[in-house]
């Protein structure tokens, strides 16, 4: 059994809500041959090895049972060995990796099992992306793969190798700041500022789609973005106005009743 | 609206000092260059994780510390101790070299426990499942006197503060020093823990907490994963990481404990409360205290009191720590929804019985207002609706005390007019840079452009953790002190060369000023020092000619729609009127509110930690089961800063988390015409409620408006 498929059995399990101490396949792996982790190796890689494990293909069969996905990932391996010439295997021996990054190339040696998440923050330094779940329910690790927002705790970095990943550092930077990052400034929309970036990138993906949302489709679109200080209505309002659009209005006076309250 | 001001809510114009100041770091975090301690990743680092009890109570048969030691990447493992007393209590900790070395390394060790039996809620508490006690004499006599008796238990949830940065620290050799980052809402206390275990001297240690994200009550101490990151450090002289995973942040670092409250009270025909018998028992877990509840709270009347009758009942799960108005939200719920059913009991209006109960002027003003803005002439009578979808309204107030702490803040004028602001404690979220930035620019008479800010570090002048809602208030007045000797010293300097009364100038906008007359721009004046002048301003925490006048009261008002066919609630509105003495930054002070009524929205609706009477287990440590408020939950907020003619700085960070989930509990209750007693406001609890006779009324009156049935 290999790395993927011992990973493809945690997140399963994740992913069906088991507590994390039942987190453990019984299975017993053969870790005699591993060797640890190394560090990335300057300057451009080779060529890059091509995954032949879909994370897609498991992230399309949860509820599937991790037995299932493990035996078809495991098929999919044995198929591959058995093509002359035909796809690379991956593992279980760290490979070499390279991922196209907010514009940049990026190269390093990390296990096949080592999410997107984790490449971009232990591996390539980009530390945007917040780990604050690590399954895919609070949105803290969103990036965009090519324009299509998704949770880099959950796909695996190989997958990722052909694909055009923006994280909130490649959306605009203090210096060239995007409209949507000016106005999540301007109207607050952050306290502790943890699930900022993958607010901003979720945001992002949704003005790409959809120039001029209406705030039902804002709120739908950051359903997957949970933060905890309470910044919703300030985001909302962000978004809004970064597509041009008024923020939500808001009563003007403290009303009739009393004078109380005035400066 | 479209012809406001853009950002700028129109409703709180002019009631803070800085209305359009945005918060400093803003585009720093809206970018992701805001590093926090989680995001201290360096190549060569060691990783610390815990060992930590599956179980609510069991004993440890064995573990393999060899074949974990053996397991590639891994480089230590500790073990202390052979028993568990609630699910995620820990006998150890485990050294790895990398993130899977950590993982493979637990599964290594193999751990196999036996599960023994354990207690799992207030519940498991004998007294607590009787029947109130009799009240005392006098509480007796009173309550005896009254028209009508009235009996009824509440209960609160385990709350978790769900920080989305988890607790943990980094920690780096840098010569003989350490440099510690920390995910903590008090930099000075980490300085002061740290130190026993990474076997250092406090001048040795620098605390880096520059961006911290998330702390509701639960980041004061360094915790258990902590405490072993400093003994990793200490051992093997290298850079350690040790953070909590989410499900460790749920299982062992604190929470809101849960509550029960049984309540027996007398009252007459026209709602005057006479005499009450409170009984309390606090959710404690393995704590020993830390489960009291503010009930009553002191606002509203209720007569003769018996009301000490508090226990913390101890059962295995893990314990509470402080979380934003410890033990006020969940009394408030309980008192507040009594008012509402005694309100109901008299045929009254619960905001003309809050009136009579409650002296604050101040909330009498903030009444009218709330009223106002929800909406309240729309409300229909309590369980006067049929049909599906069911509107109700409901109030609820909050207090806070005028708590604070020694501070001091350090202002730098550079030869090139730019102003630095010093200070060491934290801003997690709060606006504590903003806040400090925005009120030396205020004072002095620069614009805000001019300042920078450097804080969250122990190596800048102390302040105080951010708890008790005592940060903003103890800070402000040194930074306050800080900008009147730097402007003193500047203005003295022009003065003396262009031979003037220094008494006569002022500073506006960068200019310095005599009467109408400019006499030179800030920057042109601060070109004369020949190197950064250094002024501190400090508070005492006791007294400070900057201290003024000011407390924190509010009252908020919530609209919701009960679907009586599913049970669910929907929060719809949220009036959130808030005094905090003089309001420093509107934008970041709207923000603490929202950020209160959300949390308080959360909580009334979502949020319970489960755990499993069986097995201790807790059910949902994790966020897709233990759900807190997403942006399709959000109900329309209206913060309201109410100022009067306040002066001081004042509590904000606390009190709006207090009313939310008492109003809303009353807004269910208007519109169900049952009370729902135990939070949250669970689907299953409404439809159970909605199965039970409408609440009773004893004194019978005319109907005030007549059914108002579904309005969508």
């Amino acid at each position: 059994m290999n790395r993927s498929n011992e990973r493809a059995i945690s997140v399963t399990l994740k992913s069906i809500r088991l507590p994390r101490f039942l987190d453990h396949p019984q299975q017993h792996l053969d870790l005699e041959h591993m060797p640890e982790d190394s560090s990335p190796p300057s300057g451009p890689s080779g060529s890059s090895p091509k995954s032949d494990v879909s994370r897609r293909l498991f992230l399309q069969t949860i509820g599937i049972s991790a037995a299932t996905v493990a035996a078809e990932r495991q098929a999919a391996n044995a198929d591959a060995v058995m093509k002359p010439g035909g796809a690379t295997i991956i593992g279980p021996m760290p490979a070499r990796t390279s991922l196209q990054v907010n514009g940049r190339q990026l190269d390093f040696i990390a296990e096949p099992a080592t999410t997107l998440l984790e490449a971009l923050r232990e591996r390539c330094d980009i530390t945007g992306p917040k780990e604050v779940c690590d399954r895919a329910a609070c949105g803290g690790c969103t990036v965009l793969l090519d324009e299509r927002p998704v949770a880099s705790c959950m796909m695996l970095a190989l997958d990722a190798t052909d694909r055009k990943i923006t994280t909130v550092e490649g959306i605009g930077t203090i210096d060239a700041p995007d409209p949507l990052q000016e106005a999540m400034a301007e109207f607050d929309a952050m306290q502790c500022g943890f699930c900022t970036p993958g607010v901003v990138t979720s945001a992002k993906a949704l003005l790409v789609r959809n120039p001029r949302p209406t705030l039902h489709e804002i709120r739908a679109a950051l359903s997957g973005n949970l933060c905890r200080c309470g910044a919703y209505p300030n985001i909302f309002n962000a978004v809004l106005v970064a597509s041009g659009q008024d923020p939500v209005a808001e009563p003007t006076d403290r009303g009739r009743t009393t004078s109380g309250g005035h400066a | 609206m479209s012809h406001q001001p853009r950002a700028l809510r129109a409703i709180n114009a002019g009631q803070s000092v800085a209305d359009h100041a945005t918060r400093l770091e803003g585009l720093e975090k809206a970018t992701g260059a805001a590093r926090f301690g989680r995001d201290q990743i360096k190549k060569d680092m060691l990783w610390v994780r815990l060992i930590r009890c599956p179980w609510g109570r069991a004993s440890l048969d064995s573990l393999d510390r060899d074949a974990a030691l053996a397991t590639p990447g891994v480089v230590e493992v500790v073990v202390s101790g052979d028993a568990g007393e609630y699910h995620g209590d820990s006998i150890g900790y485990l050294v790895a070299r990398n993130r899977r070395g950590l993982e493979r390394g637990l599964q290594a060790l193999d751990a196999k426990w036996t599960r023994l039996d354990c207690k799992t809620g207030i519940l498991d508490d004998q007294e607590a499942r009787a029947p109130i006690g009799d009240p005392s004499k006098e509480a007796a006599k009173a309550i005896d006197a009254a028209d009508f008796s009235f009996e009824a238990s509440y209960s609160t949830p385990v709350q978790t503060h769900s920080s989305l940065e988890t607790h943990g620290l980094m920690i780096e050799p840098d010569g003989e020093n350490s440099i510690v980052h920390a995910s903590t809402q008090g930099t000075f206390v980490v300085a002061d823990q740290i130190g026993r275990f990474l076997g250092k001297r406090r001048s040795k240690i620098v605390i880096n907490c520059e961006h911290v994200g998330g702390g509701f009550g639960s980041k004061f101490q360094i915790g258990k994963e902590g405490a072993a990151g400093g003994l990793a450090a200490k051992t093997s002289g290298e850079a350690v990481y040790s953070f909590c995973d989410r499900e460790e942040e749920h299982l062992d670092t604190g929470n809101r404990p849960s509550l029960l409250c049984k309540v027996r009270l007398g009252h007459d025909a026209d709602g005057t409360i006479r005499g009450a018998r409170f009984e309390t028992f606090g959710g404690t877990g393995v704590s020993r205290r830390g489960g009291g509840a503010r009930v009553p709270s002191g606002r509203f009347e209720f007569g003769t009191l018996d009301a000490r009758n508090h226990r913390d009942v101890q059962f295995n799960a893990g314990g509470p720590r402080a979380m934003r108005a410890p033990g006020c939200p969940q009394g408030a719920f309980v008192e507040e929804l009594l008012i509402d059913e005694i309100a109901h009991r008299c045929g009254l209006d619960p905001l003309d019985l809050r009136r009579r109960l409650d002296d604050s002027e101040r909330r009498h003003q903030m009444y009218d207002v709330a009223a106002d803005l929800i909406g309240w002439e729309n409300r229909s009578d309590t369980g006067s609706q049929s049909g599906t979808m069911r509107t109700g309204y409901g109030i609820g107030t909050c207090d806070w005390g005028k708590g604070r702490a020694p501070a001091k803040i350090e202002v730098v004028v550079h030869p090139d007019g730019h102003l630095e602001v010093r200070t060491g404690t934290q801003d997690i979220g709060t606006g504590q840079r903003t806040a400090m930035g925005a009120l030396v620019a205020a004072r002095i008479g620069v614009p805000l452009a001019n300042i920078s800010v450097a804080i969250g570090n122990s190596r800048l002048p102390a302040g105080p953790a951010s708890g008790g809602s005592v940060c903003t208030p103890s800070t402000a007045p040194a930074a306050m002190a800080a900008a009147d000797l730097a402007r003193e010293r500047i203005l003295s300097g022009v003065a003396e060369r262009e031979k003037l009364d220094a008494t006569q100038l002022t500073i506006d906008d960068g200019v310095i000023m005599e009467g109408g007359r400019k006499v030179v721009r800030w920057e042109d004046a601060c070109r004369r020092l020949s190197e950064p002048v250094s002024v501190t301003g400090e508070f005492d925490g006791r007294a400070s000619a900057y201290w003024g006048e000011g407390s924190s009261e509010g009252v908020q008002a919530a609209r919701v729609e009960v679907d009586c066919e599913t049970g669910q609630v929907f929060v719809r509105d949220v009036i959130a009127i808030q005094s905090c003495g003089l309001p420093l930054v509107r934008k970041t002070a709207e923000s603490q509110i929202m950020g209160g009524v959300i949390q308080g929205t959360s909580y009334a609706l979502f949020e319970e930690q489960v755990l499993d009477p069986g097995t201790g287990a807790v059910l949902n440590a994790n966020l897709e089961s233990y759900k807190i408020l997403g942006s399709e939950d959000c109900p329309r907020i209206v913060p309201v800063l109410w100022r009067d003619d306040q002066t001081g700085v004042r509590a904000l960070g606390e009190p709006p988390v207090i009313p939310t989930a008492a109003a809303i509990a009353n807004a269910v209750f208007n519109a169900i015409g049952r009370p729902v007693r135990d939070l949250p406001l669970r689907p299953d609890r409404v439809l159970a409620a909605l199965a039970e006779p409408m609440a009773e009324r004893v004194v019978a009156v005319a109907p005030r408006t007549t059914d108002r049935e579904t309005r969508a």
